[in-house]
Order: structure tokens, then C-alpha cells, then sequence
């Protein structure tokens, strides 16, 4: 298992490398330069430093000295500093984040309660008019694109009805969580509906593939009730694949945090990598992917070793 | 060539059975309808998608104006109809760039194996790593906001499920007897791959492409959303969307958002479930 | 069973279309009571008491409220600026004339080169610290080696020996001297602006950011939480959401009486939500027509007109474009859009045609001879035509401003022009702007934007020394009009300056190397149920004379 285990944290190495090199050479191409985001390029005169700046901020480097420069402040943990409004990344970072786990938490936990109970109600009667509200659900989760939804819940929930506020997160005064729960409802549930959908979709798929197992229809003929049949044998093996697929939703679930955190004006990394990609911010845009590709990564790592632990097979492939 | 007559029979029965998968026959219709609307378009509407009537600003949808116009007095009408056009044909070339490198690239890894395997794996890995979303954006800032460029960036950052497919199919199609017996045969490495083996493993890529029409589709909205799609005045689904960013058009232009949404939504909806039924017939054990 | 699952498909997005239709008849009537309603509701004991006590002062200018503030030498508005800090001198808000304030007096030498100003005895810095004389050389001399200040907006360049400090030949700047708690600038010539310049340059603490690297001043903490001299202090700052300011207990002026201020940047889009829960009462620097003009309809708003240049025009690339050479299809464009509807239309009054640089607002300085270019498609086509304009050839319009605003007008533009039979090709420039726009220049005509405190300073975006004529209008120099900007240059006094003034606009305007397409207004927004100001509302951007000690909060 520890031998596994090493070799598999072994070849995840060299993936991180070369992630971080392919985001450096490709912020390297952009034809990005932050100084005229600080002034009006119609307002620059024709002295203006513009060299001695850049000579300053290090944009004049050979590239793999500024590679290698950056690269090893990352490794000592000093994420640099944006070069538009002169923040320490981490500081944002560490400012941003809660915001986002905040939604993406509830939305992952909301898509799971919500699509693995529905999963499993299709599940039962599969082809009845239960399953196919199921899975006319699950289409529309995949098909309607969430800032649309987004657009639509704020029209009707925020604008008409005035049940939730219409975006934002923290308003002054207000510290707890409790206080601004409304501001998270639904944001979280427009992240959570699409996800929802295929979450839904794989415990069914995952339901039906276990109900038609030998081992279920002995269970069933030996007269256990169908209760005990589900709650028992049947949802404990079909949910350990629903667990991994939520795992393997991660990279979407950053993209649609990204979108939903523009519709709702939520001030979480997704609206700081929009901003930064808008304003050229290189060292931002370098660094906030890195590290959410690197999280991914590191999820993906840890699927293998759970599948590796439940299932022998797949150490000695 | 027998087998002509054979396969053409297939297609005959198959059809027979998506014929009977309603679902799928309701996508297909959706599709057909919305895509000959936006081909068409010229015959379904005399205005001008760009054609600005400052007089005309904002006005609700009426006999006239079948949407509405926005508020460059513009026919929203024909603006969702050409931007389909745009948007569909986008969504398209996205998905069969991306299968096309996902087919070259999983066919050579699975057909030779060894490091050039082993090297497409890694790369298949590292762009995985990262949200897809994400990665469209860095190439954008890169490459400049363009048609052409965002069919590129899709196809670049979308390739892997038809990787992964075709390289699967490969593996295990390889060793079988009749590739043994074209090598034996003296027949080139190409022709064996692209001759023999892909015709046996390109049928869950069209429903991979089908699908991930419907993805791009979304994406390209999404981008002209954010206002990081196509150049934001070629009209495209997105871009007619992206008004919709400033809260005063949500609340007091609805036509402006809604129509083109749910345009959107009826197509991937349609290419969804047409895809689905694809998928049911080909492998009816999923 | 199948069709159940399509007849439920259909009447789910039947009832979003329905609901969203149906509901908006009733938001276009109902909006006010509604979002009253609404605000109450979700606002909650906290919250209310806040608003009770503190002035709401927000910032829509797009951009987020980000993880420290900007440098103060950098001219992009941190919203609040003048509320903490401040220069040796303030204007009016018509920009005209200057009055005191770190210094307690000026005085102007005969030769208008030498400018002495006497400090006042005890200003004190908020964090107790005494502002003294040196911070005001420091300051100077700092930013000046700062990269991102633009020396010539302080009028720097003017001071003796400027050259030799910046090259770094000398550690002093031999021009500024300081004796006791005066500070004199000496000139190398007559400056006619120099007061007015230097009035809106801020003072900053010695004792905080004296050993800060210059080039990385942005970076120092210092911008987490800044200390300043002026009337409010920032007491508490949440990056992202808002800072509180309190009345500063030692400020020298006149105590205000608003005690707390609650400051929030808001992204341009949430303003008016924000504005119809009542949770702003002050908000300056907007320029965005529908926000205004909704905010107008909010009961108890008002908004104000602030005399600031806003112009908003197309620079032609004469250097690299062969196509708009001949004058005549500079004219020809002019003549092909209907600037006049665009305005009335799409700017719902808030903008003028422009004709020149000086938009009549400032009447002293506005030219009203200048030549108008009317709406006349058929004359542009004359002129066309008379110039020889190769009608296959497309014309490549670019812009940079990628918000919705702009794509908009590009889009109208296409239109005008394609209607007498000019392809246009328009494209979004992105990256490196300074590249892009002056040295590679691929475009026929570029759309910009020049936003100035007075008329003086619009005018002069024009000189010899500006970037234009060393790249895309190099060659096109006219010695005529540089020798009158210098000769206004240094000209101080206001009815002559406005003579010059107006007879530089009439000859730049003539020669068409930017077509002028509409002044924009700019607006203060004011919740005058709740707030009363000083009642003067000048550019957010300068360090005007906002009486701040007058306002006040009605219960």
C-alpha cells in the first residue's frame, strides 16, 4: 500500500512542474501590461517612466531567471504581489477563500443531499413517472446554463418577490453567519442545481448497476424487505462511486463558482480571477491557477488512494 | 465490399430505434427547427441584426418587433437568430476540433504505446488539472478575443474525453486478431490505424462530439457573459447576453435576457437529450 | 410515460417565461414600494442602527474595492481621498481659483517664479504626529522619482533644477527650499497654472513612508490603512466591503458634523440596487447614462451635474493610415454620423456634440465659433467621393473600453458609416495599450476618452510633448498652436488664458486630427432626504473645496 502510495505521489511530481511551467509560459505570451491599467493611455505624456518601472517590477528579465525567481519564492510560500493594486496575493487569497468555500461548500453539500436523494427515488421505480421527473431534471440541470438560472432566480426571487437580497455577500454590520445566510441561498442553490443534475444521474446509473447484482437478488429472495435492501446492501456500495464523482466535479465546480460569483456579485476567487484576467494582473491570474489547478490535482490524487484502499485490483494493475 | 449493404441496413434499424426513443426524436426536432431557424435566417426576418433605429430603443415585443428591440433599437429577433447561427456553428467546430484532436492523439497513444503514450498521458493529465473554464480564459487573454480563436481554445481544452475514449478503445482493439493479420499483411502502421482500428472506435465519439456541442454552446454564452467571448459586436448568443451583466436590463428589459436564454437553453436541451437517446442506443448497457 | 417527462420540460420553462413576463408589468409600476419593502426587510437591527449614525458614502468607478488602497500620486480616485488627506492648497469646484489649506498663506513673487507658502502652525497627521515642511519636500522629491506619478499633472517639471534630480545627478531639488514652515518653489519660467496644479498634489507623511522603496510605494502597508491630515480618519477597513472614517479629533479646520462616515466601492452595476435600499447617500464621479438616469427616479435622490471634461472622440492615426489624410473624409465622417440623435437617444441628454475640446459648461472658455459638422449623409458622401475614398477598402476603428457603453456606440458607428457605404472593421484592443495605440497603431481611427479638472489642462493633452505627435501624429506638428499653448502655458491671468484658450480649440478643431464626437456630463448623487451637503459639487478627482464641515445628517 505505502509503495503505491509513493509511487503515485511520485508521478503527481512532475505534473506539478510542468502545470507550473506551462502558466508561466503562457502568461509570458499575453500581450498584457498593467501600466496603462493605472493610468488612461490618452493621459500619458511622452516622459513618462515607463522603463524604469518595468525595470523595477522585473518584466525586463531573461524568462527563465523570472521563472526560477518566481518559482522559488512560490516554494517558500511568498506568493508575490499584483501588480495592479499592489496587494500581497496570499493576503487576498486568504481574504478571498472563505468566501468561496462558503458557497462551494453549500452547493456541493446542497447537489449531494438533493441529487443522490432523487437518484435514489428513480432508482426505485426505474421508467416510472418519478424517474423520468428525475431525469427531465437532470437534463435541465446540464442543459440550462447557470447564469441564465442566475439572472432568471434574481429576477423573480430578489427583484419581484424581494425574498433574498439581489447580491453581495457581508453588509456592514453584519459579522455572522446566520446574518448573511440569505445572501448565500441562492447563489448556493443556482451552483448546486447543476450539479445536483449529475449527481443525480450517477446515483441512479450507480443504484440500478447494484440492484441487478447476484448478491442483491439472493438478499431479495431470501425475503429481506426492500427497505433493508436499499438502505442496507444496495445505497452503501452505490454510494462510494457517487462520493468519487463528486470529487471528479471539482474542476466544474471552480468554473461555475466563477460565473455565480459574477452573477451574484460574491467577492470570492472566482471574481478575483475575472478581474485579474480583465486587468492583465500576470502574477495573480499565475498564481491563483496554480494553486486551484494544484488542489485538483491533489483531489485527484487522494480519488486513487481511497479507490486504491476499497479495491485491491487496482494497486497491482 | 459487402459490408456496405450491411452497414447501411444497421443504419436503417438503428434509426427504427431512435425512432421509437421519443426523448432523443424531441431533441432532434429541437435541433432541426432551431438550426434551420438560424440558417434561414434571412427569410425569417427583413431586419438587419446590426441594423441600429435609434428611435427604437428598448421597445417590449409587439407585432413589429417579434422580441423586442435592445437598446440600440436593434431586432432581438433577428440578433438571437444570426447569433444562433454564429453560436451553433462555434459550439460545432469547437466539438469536432476537440474530437478530431482527441481521436489523432488517442489513436497514436494507444496504437504505439511506450513514451509517446506515456508523454500524451501526462499532457492529458496536466491540462485535466486544470477547470476548464479557467484555462479558456488564460488562452483568450492570450490570443485576443476571436471566432476563430475561441474554436481553437475549445478544441485545445476539450480534447480529453475522446482522448481518453479512443485511446481505451485502442488498447484493447490492438492485440485483436484482424490487426494482427493486417500487419501480417505488410499494411502500413497509418492505414491499420486510421483504416482499420478507428472505424471500430469512432462510434462513442459522435456522441462525445454531440454532446460536447452542447457544452461549447453553453461556454460561448458564458464567456459573452462574462464580456471574454467573440469580439463583443459580432452578435453571438453570449454577447446578446451580456447586457444582461448592468442589474437596471435585468429588472426593467426582461426580453432583453430572457428570450435569448431560453433560445439557448431549448438548443442545448434539445442536443442534450438527442444525445443521451444517441448514447442509449449504442450502448444500451449505460 | 415519455411524454410527461415533454409536457413537464415544456411547462417548466413556460412558467420562468410566464413568471418573469407577468412579474415585470407589475416591477415597472410598483419599483419604489417594492424595493422599500424589500431593504426593510432584509436590513436588520444592526444594520439600520449603522445607517443611523454614519454617512453612506460609496464609489461606483467599476473597479472593486481592492486589498489596499492607491497611491495617492496616482490619478485614479480612491473615492475618499480628500476626505482623509489633502495638498497645500484646494480649488473651487469650478477649478478657477485657489484657496488655503496645508498652507496657511502663499505668495507669489513678481516674476511669477518664485511661490513661497507659509504652513499652518499645527496640523497634525492622524496618527499624532506633527506635519511639518519636510513632508511637503519629501514629498515632492518623491514624486517625482516615482514612476507611476505623472510629473506633469503636478506642473513638477516647471520647478528649477527638475531635470538633474529626476536623471539622479543631484540628491536635492534645487527648487524647493524649506525655512522653518515655509516651503518655496522656485520655476525654471512662468508657470500660469502652477497654483492649481500643485493644489491638487497630496501631502504625505515622512515619518510613515520615508524609508519605503519608491518604486514599490504601492506596496509598502502604509495603503492598507492610510494616515492623512485631513478631516476624517479611517478607523476601520475591510478590503472588499467598506472602511469606516471617524472625524479626526485633531483636525486644525472647522470640526464636521458627521461624525462617522461608512465608505463602500461598489462595482457600477450594484450601485443602484444599493441606492434603492437607501443604503448610499453620497455618491460622486458617475458617468454611466442609465445608472443616472434611474437614480434620478429614486424618491428622495437627486443628482447633480459636476463641471468636469468628459470628451469622448475619435484620434485618427495620421501617420500610419493613408485613408483619412485628405481632410475631406475626416469631415465626410463627421458628416455621416448623426451625432446629435446618438446623444439625444442613447445619452438621454446627459452629453453634447462636441465641436472642440471645451464643452460650453465652461463658458468662459468655450468657443462657440467653432465649425459644427452637422448630420448630412449625403454631403459626407459629396466628400467622399471628392476625395477620391476607396470604397472597398474597409476602415479599421478601434477601441479599448470594453464596456457595454462602448461596444454600443461602435456598433452605432459601424452603422452610420456602412449606411453611405464605408466597411468598417472594428476591433478591441487588449494588452499592452501603450504599444498597441501609439507605436504599432493598426487602426484608421482609435475611440479615446479624455477626461480633465479644466480647460486649461484639456487643451494641453495636446502639445508638442505629448505622445500623439511623436508617434501617430508625427509630422502633422503645427507650430502655430505650440507656440500658443506655451504662451498659455504661461499665462496666469484668467481672461487672457481664456482668450488662448479658445483660439487654440478653434485651430485644433479645424485641423480634425481627432474628430470630437460628445461631452459627456458627470454626476454627484445626493439622497437629499437624508443628507444636506455643502451644495457644491465639483470633480471627485481634485481636491475641490468640498465643505465638508457643512454637511449633515437630517433625522
Amino acid at each position: 500500500m505505502l509503495s503505491y502510495f509513493i509511487k503515485r505521489l511520485l508521478a503527481v511530481i512532475p505534473i506539478l512542474v510542468l502545470t507550473s511551467i506551462i502558466v508561466f509560459a503562457g502568461l509570458q505570451l499575453a500581450p498584457g501590461d498593467p501600466l496603462t491599467h493605472l493610468i488612461d493611455p490618452m493621459e500619458m505624456t511622452a516622459d513618462f517612466d515607463r522603463e524604469a518601472l518595468e525595470e523595477e517590477y522585473g518584466l525586463n528579465d531573461p524568462i527563465y531567471v523570472q521563472y526560477f525567481s518566481w518559482a522559488g519564492s512560490l516554494i517558500q510560500g511568498e506568493l508575490g504581489y499584483s501588480l495592479v493594486n499592489g496587494a500581497k496575493i496570499s493576503d487576498v487569497i486568504f481574504r478571498r477563500l472563505p468566501a468561496t468555500f462558503e458557497l462551494a461548500g453549500a452547493a456541493l453539500f446542497i447537489s449531494s443531499i438533493l441529487g443522490i436523494l432523487l437518484g435514489l427515488i428513480s432508482s426505485i421505480k426505474p421508467n416510472s413517472s418519478i424517474d423520468y421527473f428525475g431525469q427531465g431534471f437532470g437534463v435541465l440541470g446540464v442543459s440550462i446554463p447557470d447564469f441564465f438560472l442566475g439572472i432568471c432566480a434574481i429576477q423573480i426571487f430578489a427583484v419581484t418577490l424581494g425574498w433574498f437580497p439581489v447580491g453581495g455577500r457581508l453588509e456592514y454590520g453584519t459579522e455572522g453567519f446566520l446574518d448573511r445566510a440569505d445572501h448565500l441561498i441562492m447563489p448556493a442553490l443556482i451552483l448546486g442545481f447543476s450539479l445536483t443534475a449529475a449527481v443525480m444521474r450517477f446515483t441512479r446509473g450507480s443504484m440500478l448497476d447494484i440492484l441487478n447484482k447476484d448478491y442483491i437478488k439472493t438478499a431479495r429472495s431470501k425475503g429481506i424487505p426492500e427497505r433493508v435492501v436499499y438502505a442496507k446492501h444496495a445505497l452503501r456500495n452505490a454510494l462510494m462511486p457517487v462520493v468519487l464523482i463528486l470529487m471528479f466535479r471539482l474542476p466544474f465546480l471552480v468554473g461555475g463558482t466563477i460565473v455565480i460569483e459574477r452573477v451574484f456579485n460574491w467577492p470570492g476567487m472566482g471574481s478575483m480571477i475575472i478581474e485579474a484576467v480583465t486587468g492583465n494582473d500576470y502574477p495573480v491570474i499565475m498564481v491563483t491557477t496554480l494553486l486551484v489547478s494544484y488542489v485538483i490535482l491533489l483531489a485527484s490524487l487522494l480519488v486513487d488512494l481511497i479507490t486504491a484502499l476499497l479495491d485491491p485490483r487496482v494497486r497491482f494493475e | 465490399m459487402k459490408s456496405v449493404t450491411t452497414r447501411s441496413s444497421i443504419v436503417q434499424k438503428q434509426w427504427s430505434n431512435l425512432k421509437r426513443n421519443r426523448l432523443a426524436v424531441f431533441g432532434l426536432f429541437i435541433i432541426v427547427v432551431l438550426g434551420l431557424a438560424t440558417i434561414f435566417a434571412d427569410l425569417l426576418t427583413s431586419y438587419s441584426p446590426n441594423g441600429v433605429d435609434l428611435s427604437n430603443r428598448v421597445q417590449p415585443p409587439s407585432t413589429e418587433h417579434f422580441l423586442g428591440t435592445d437598446k440600440l433599437g436593434r431586432d432581438v429577433f433577428s440578433r438571437v437568430l444570426y447569433g444562433g447561427r454564429l453560436s451553433i456553428t462555434i459550439g460545432l467546430c469547437g466539438a469536432l476540433g476537440a474530437a478530431f484532436l482527441g481521436v489523432i492523439f488517442g489513436s497514436i497513444g494507444g496504437y504505439f504505446g511506450g513514451w509517446v503514450d506515456r508523454i500524451l498521458l501526462r499532457l492529458s493529465e496536466v491540462v485535466m488539472s486544470f477547470p476548464a473554464l479557467v484555462l479558456i480564459m488564460i488562452f483568450i487573454a492570450i490570443f485576443g478575443q476571436d471566432v476563430f480563436n475561441l474554436i481553437i481554445v475549445f478544441a485545445v481544452t476539450g480534447w480529453i474525453g475522446e482522448y481518453r475514449l479512443v485511446r481505451g478503445r485502442f488498447l484493447s482493439l490492438k492485440n485483436e486478431y484482424f490487426v494482427e493479420s493486417c500487419r501480417a499483411y505488410g499494411m502500413s502502421n497509418l492505414r491499420i490505424i486510421f483504416g482499420q482500428i478507428l472505424p471500430n472506435a469512432i462510434t462513442p465519439v459522435i456522441v462525445s462530439v454531440t454532446l460536447a456541442t452542447a457544452l461549447y454552446v453553453i461556454a460561448e454564452a458564458g464567456l459573452g457573459y462574462l464580456g471574454l467571448g467573440v469580439p463583443p459586436t459580432t452578435p453571438t448568443w453570449g454577447n446578446i447576453l451580456n447586457s444582461a451583466q448592468s442589474i437596471d436590463v435585468v429588472r426593467e428589459y426582461w426580453w432583453l435576457w430572457l428570450f435569448p436564454g431560453s433560445v439557448i437553453s431549448l438548443f442545448v436541451l434539445g442536443v442534450n437529450t438527442f444525445g443521451d437517446g444517441l448514447r442509449d442506443l449504442i450502448d444500451p448497457n449505460q | 410515460m415519455k411524454k410527461v417527462l415533454i409536457v413537464f420540460m415544456m411547462l417548466l420553462f413556460s412558467a420562468i417565461l410566464m413568471s418573469a413576463c407577468s412579474n415585470d408589468e407589475k416591477v415597472t409600476n410598483e419599483t419604489d414600494s417594492l424595493d422599500n419593502e424589500s431593504s426593510n426587510d432584509n436590513s436588520n437591527d444592526a444594520k439600520t442602527e449603522a445607517s443611523n449614525e454614519a454617512l453612506l458614502v460609496g464609489d461606483g468607478n467599476g473597479e472593486v474595492f481592492g486589498e489596499t488602497f492607491r497611491t495617492f500620486w496616482v490619478d485614479n480616485p480612491n473615492g475618499i481621498e480628500y476626505w482623509i488627506n489633502r495638498g497645500l492648497l484646494k480649488r473651487d469646484a469650478d477649478m478657477k481659483n485657489v484657496h488655503e489649506d496645508l498652507a496657511a498663506k502663499y505668495e507669489v513673487s513678481d516674476d511669477e517664479l518664485t511661490y513661497t507658502f507659509t504652513l499652518k502652525d499645527v496640523v497634525k497627521w492622524h496618527d499624532g504626529e506633527e506635519f511639518t515642511a519636510e513632508d511637503v519636500k519629501w514629498s515632492i522629491e518623491t514624486a517625482i522619482k516615482f514612476p507611476t506619478a505623472v510629473d506633469t499633472w503636478y506642473a513638477f517639471d516647471a520647478i528649477k533644477g527638475y531635470e538633474a534630480y529626476k536623471e539622479g545627478e543631484v540628491d536635492n531639488l534645487e527648487g524647493v527650499k524649506i525655512k522653518g514652515n515655509t516651503v518655496s518653489i522656485e520655476l525654471r519660467y512662468p508657470y500660469g497654472m502652477f497654483l492649481q496644479k500643485i493644489s491638487n498634489f497630496d501631502i504625505l507623511p515622512k515619518h510613515l513612508l520615508g524609508d519605503a522603496d519608491i518604486v514599490k510605494l504601492q506596496q509598502d502597508p502604509y495603503w492598507k490603512k492610510p494616515i492623512g491630515t485631513g478631516p476624517y480618519k479611517i478607523t476601520e477597513v475591510k478590503f472588499g466591503e467598506y472602511a469606516v472614517l471617524e472625524a479626526f479629533e485633531d483636525y486644525d479646520g472647522p470640526e464636521p458634523n458627521v461624525k462617522k462616515v461608512l465608505y463602500q466601492r461598489i462595482p457600477e452595476g450594484k450601485v443602484l440596487p444599493k441606492i434603492q435600499a437607501k443604503e448610499l447617500d453620497y455618491i460622486g464621479a458617475l458617468r454611466n447614462v442609465d445608472l443616472v438616469d434611474q437614480i434620478s427616479k429614486v424618491p428622495g435622490y437627486k443628482v447633480h451635474k459636476v463641471p468636469q471634461i468628459y470628451n469622448r472622440y475619435f484620434m485618427v492615426n495620421m501617420k500610419g493610415s493613408q485613408k483619412l489624410e485628405d481632410i475631406k473624409v475626416r469631415q465626410a465622417i463627421l458628416h455621416a454620423i448623426d451625432r446629435k440623435t446618438i446623444v439625444e437617444e442613447t445619452f438621454k441628454g446627459q452629453a453634447e456634440v462636441a465641436d472642440g475640446h471645451v464643452p460650453p459648461s465652461f463658458a468662459d472658455e468655450h468657443n462657440k465659433n467653432i465649425e459644427k459638422y452637422e448630420y448630412d449623409p449625403d454631403k459626407a458622401v459629396e466628400l467622399l467621393e471628392e476625395a477620391g475614398f476607396d470604397f472597398s477598402q474597409p476602415l479599421k476603428i478601434a477601441y479599448y473600453y470594453d464596456n457595454q457603453e462602448t461596444v454600443d456606440l461602435m456598433n452605432i458607428v459601424a452603422f452610420y458609416l456602412e449606411e453611405i457605404g464605408v466597411k468598417t472593421e472594428i476591433s478591441l484592443l487588449k494588452g499592452d495599450l501603450l504599444e498597441l495605440i501609439y507605436h504599432q497603431a493598426d487602426y484608421d481611427i482609435i475611440y479615446a476618452a479624455l477626461s480633465q479638472p479644466d480647460p486649461a489642462s484639456a487643451i494641453q493633452s495636446y502639445s508638442e510633448g505629448s505622445l500623439m505627435f511623436q508617434t501617430v501624429w508625427d509630422g502633422y506638428q503645427y507650430d502655430q498652436v505650440f507656440s500658443l499653448q506655451e504662451e498659455l502655458a504661461q499665462t496666469s491671468d484668467l481672461e487672457d488664458r481664456a482668450r488662448l484658450i479658445k483660439e487654440i480649440d478653434k485651430i485644433q478643431a479645424e485641423s480634425l486630427y481627432i474628430l470630437p464626437f460628445y461631452h459627456m456630463n458627470v454626476y454627484a448623487a445626493v439622497n437629499e432626504s437624508r443628507l444636506k451637503t455643502a451644495g457644491e459639487y465639483g470633480n471627485e478627482w481634485v481636491d475641490y473645496k468640498r465643505h465638508l464641515e457643512n454637511w449633515q445628517l437630517k433625522n
